[in-house]
């Protein structure tokens, strides 16, 4: 999977590749509330360190916090690579 | 660094209909202290912040074995006195566990006259939207940008004077791990919480003519209050809500913005994001090798081995030095207390049967009380709350939440399984970790299953001296591997599916010592009240039974289930039902009970049973009944009745496994 694919194909956070900022499209309704008291909301850029092991949660930067997202969650934020300002994306 | 506060408390006007004045307070203005809650985002260094005033470690804080909930405390800053109001970490206003209200019930009954918010200084984007929150509640704050050090050690600066103005409150830079800064604050929202007293609701003008929202959202709130104000009917309010407004918990404005929460929230999220952009000044954003080690332990190749080893490391560091420790008290106690105990008792009670009953309970219960229960116990609270303090649990939570998904669990059942190794009273405590009633009762469920470090003992003892090590290691085995099988279908069978996690991972710190030791000291000390009278009652009971010779008859009723369905002596039976009373004597009395039985040559239990009667035996004792003190930590925490159930469950699932060893091994 490469980067150029990025325009045809849907990201999500359990899809897209480790390590790359990316800003989140949108959330499923069903965990939005969730996520948002982890800053994970529309709009919010975030990269996606790793993921524990036997398919478990998978575990992204969003500013200085870390938060462990279970993996079908994961499946139901769109994300797409973020283009401007890549200084943003340690944030 | 500290801004002056404003001359009046400023206040958030909704809309042309916001009348503070017309809300009544009926509380007696000179009868109370200012009270001043303390509000924060979990992990923002809140218990260590308010220890530095108080200098004492209490907590609030929703983590293992902790009372959840608020934490009063009287204390003098700058000549002034006041009440603070500790509560526990919370994300939201919104914020609920099972079995308690939502945060802003909590915060709101503790009827606050200003909040102090304690925020991450290297963080705003995630802190400053529960600062708007309680803003928006209409209640006066004063903010305290705490952990400044580690923003500093990441090259992260903010501006104060700004964020103060923009959140037209002032805005303290604190240290609460030095202590920097924290009296300032402090001091600071007393004067606030006793402006907001003092000067009637009527005279407080709002400063801010128009909160930074959107003008219709901001419309819709302010007409709300308003007509919660004149006393109409908000059908729109959740009837908590409702019921925390007529009891006059609530008013109106705090009621609206709660009640318009869903709209409100992503604004607010927004606003963070906006305002912490233009407060904070940084260079370069630094990684700190707390960064970087928080990434290698929950990184996939060196995060699982690291687990293991710290599980593996804790368990094995609880052993020893419980071990150590047990000698230790209970030499003692057979060596200055059991002799004069013994002499005063038989000299008080000089009928033999009374006293000896009462020597059951008062010498030996207090004494397995001191070497069974105390040293394991409180050496495992110490480990876990160091562990907890360094950030290292919220890590093995994500690496070990596949495996409990499984049992329908997050991997955060790692820790009440944990601390069931120790003993299952605290771990059912610790189940409130979990999110929902179903998880609590599936991880009770499995807690009862797992042996306690009493029952261990008994299928050690049980089993090593007699069949060897392997074989005490295989009813191990047999016991983890019908857990996880009764936990499997105990998760197929309760309706109702497992929450998704969404968990923060605090970042690594070192633990303060001192911190560690009073968390630890805190939940042992409810860990004693709560055991101790069960363990003398249970004593006294088998004492009585024992000393009067009823136990014969309960043996005979016993005999189908010990001889019949488990293949045992009838004494074996009468030992596993008094284990319900005091586990870790399943084996002693046994003993005991045997000799009374079969003379003093059936002091070996090699003697009357034979090893596939002691395996099947171990292993009942190992799954079966949570003891006496445990039933009641379950009825305390879920009620009678599904303690019944979960206590019935756990006996079921011994029973059926003993039934089935001793067909395997043969002896039945």
């Amino acid at each position: 999977m490469s980067i150029s694919e990025s325009a045809t194909q849907e990201w999500t956070v359990a899809t897209v590749p480790r390590g790359t900022p990316v800003d989140i499209v949108a959330i499923g309704t069903e965990a939005a509330d969730l996520l948002m008291v982890h800053g994970i909301r529309p709009g919010a850029r975030l990269v996606v360190d790793s993921d524990a092991p036997f398919g478990g949660p998978c575990i992204v930067r969003v500013g200085r916090s870390r938060v462990a997202i279970d993996r079908r969650l994961a499946n139901t934020i769109r994300v797409e690579f973020a283009v401007d300002d890549p200084g943003a994306a340690t944030r | 660094m500290t801004t002056l506060p404003a001359v009046t408390t400023p206040r958030v006007a909704w809309g042309p209909a916001d009348e503070l004045g017309t809300d009544t307070e009926t509380m007696d203005a000179t009868d109370r202290l200012p009270v001043v809650a303390l509000v924060g985002r979990p992990n923002v260094g809140k218990s260590t912040f308010i220890a530095r005033v108080t200098g004492r470690y209490e907590e609030a804080a929703n983590v293992p074995g902790t009372t959840v909930g608020t934490v009063r405390q009287q204390v003098r800053v700058g000549g002034r006195d006041a009440v603070v109001v500790d509560l526990p970490g919370a994300h939201s206003l919104t914020d609920q566990s099972d079995g308690l209200p939502p945060f802003w019930r909590l915060l709101l009954e503790a009827r606050p006259d200003a909040v102090l918010v304690v925020i991450d200084a290297g963080d705003l984007a995630m802190h400053l939207p529960l600062v708007l929150a309680c803003r928006d509640l209409g209640l006066p704050i004063v903010v305290a940008a705490n952990l400044s050090d580690e923003a500093d050690a990441h090259g992260i600066e903010i501006d104060i004077g700004r964020l103060s103005q923009l959140l037209a409150a002032p805005v303290h830079r604190t240290v609460g791990r030095r202590g920097t800064g924290v009296h300032a604050a402090l001091a600071d929202a007393i004067r606030a919480a006793e402006r907001s007293r003092r000067v009637p609701r009527d005279d407080i003008r709002p400063m801010i003519s128009i909160p930074p929202y959107p003008s219709e959202l901001v419309r819709s709130v302010g007409s709300l209050a308003a007509r919660l104000r004149a006393g109409d009917g908000a059908p729109e309010l959740s009837p908590r809500l409702a019921g925390g407004v007529a009891e006059g918990i609530v008013r109106p404005i705090a009621a609206a913005t709660l009640a318009r929460a869903a709209l409100l929230e992503p604004e607010r999220w927004a606003l963070a994001a906006r305002w912490a952009d233009q407060v904070e000044r940084r260079d370069t954003v630094r990684d700190t090798l707390a960064d970087r080690l928080g990434r290698v332990v929950t990184s996939p190749r060196l995060g699982l081995p690291l687990f293991v080893i710290t599980t593996v490391g804790a368990l094995w560091l609880t052993m020893i030095v419980g071990t150590e420790l047990a000698a230790l008290l209970s030499n003692a106690w057979s060596t200055a207390v059991s002799p004069l105990l013994i002499g005063v008792v038989e000299t008080l009670l000089p009928v033999p049967v009374l006293s000896a009953t009462v020597l059951w309970a008062l010498d030996s219960g207090l004494l397995s009380m001191l070497a069974v229960g105390i040293p394991f116990v409180l050496t495992f609270y110490l480990v876990i709350a160091a562990l907890e303090d360094s950030g290292y649990l919220a890590s093995t939570a994500v690496l070990s939440d596949r495996v409990f998904n499984a049992l329908g669990l997050p991997g955060r059942a790692a820790i009440p399984l944990l601390a069931a190794t120790g003993c299952n009273v605290p771990a059912i405590y610790a189940t409130r970790v979990l999110q929902s009633r179903r998880e609590r009762l599936l991880a009770s469920f499995l807690v009862s299953l797992t042996p306690c470090s009493a029952a261990s003992a008994v299928v050690v003892a049980a089993l090593a001296p007699y069949a060897g090590m392997p074989t005490a290691l295989a009813a191990f085995g047999v016991i983890a591997v019908v857990a996880i099988a009764a936990g499997l279908g105990a998760n197929a069978i309760l309706p109702g599916r497992q929450s998704p996690l969404v968990l923060e991972l605090p970042p690594l710190r070192l633990p303060i010592p001192r911190q560690v030791v009073a968390k630890a000291w805190h939940r042992f000390r409810s860990f004693v009240t709560t055991a101790t009278p069960v363990m003398l009652g249970g004593s006294l009971v088998i004492g009585a039974l024992y000393e009067t010779g009823a136990i014969g008859p309960i043996e005979m009723a016993l005999a189908p289930v010990s001889t019949g369905l488990l293949g045992l002596p009838p004494v074996a039976g009468i030992a596993l039902v008094l284990a319900i009373l005091r586990k870790e004597l399943a084996l002693q009395l046994l003993l005991i009970l045997a000799i009374a039985e079969y003379g003093l040559a059936a002091s070996s239990l090699a003697t009357f049973m034979v090893p596939g009667q002691l395996f099947v035996f171990a292993v009942v004792t190992g799954l079966m009944v949570p003891c006496v003190a445990t039933v009641g930590a379950l009825a305390g925490e879920f009620g009678w009745r599904r303690a019944a159930i979960v206590s019935g469950a756990t006996l079921a699932t011994a029973l059926g496994t003993g039934a089935l060893m001793a067909r395997l091994v043969g002896i039945a």
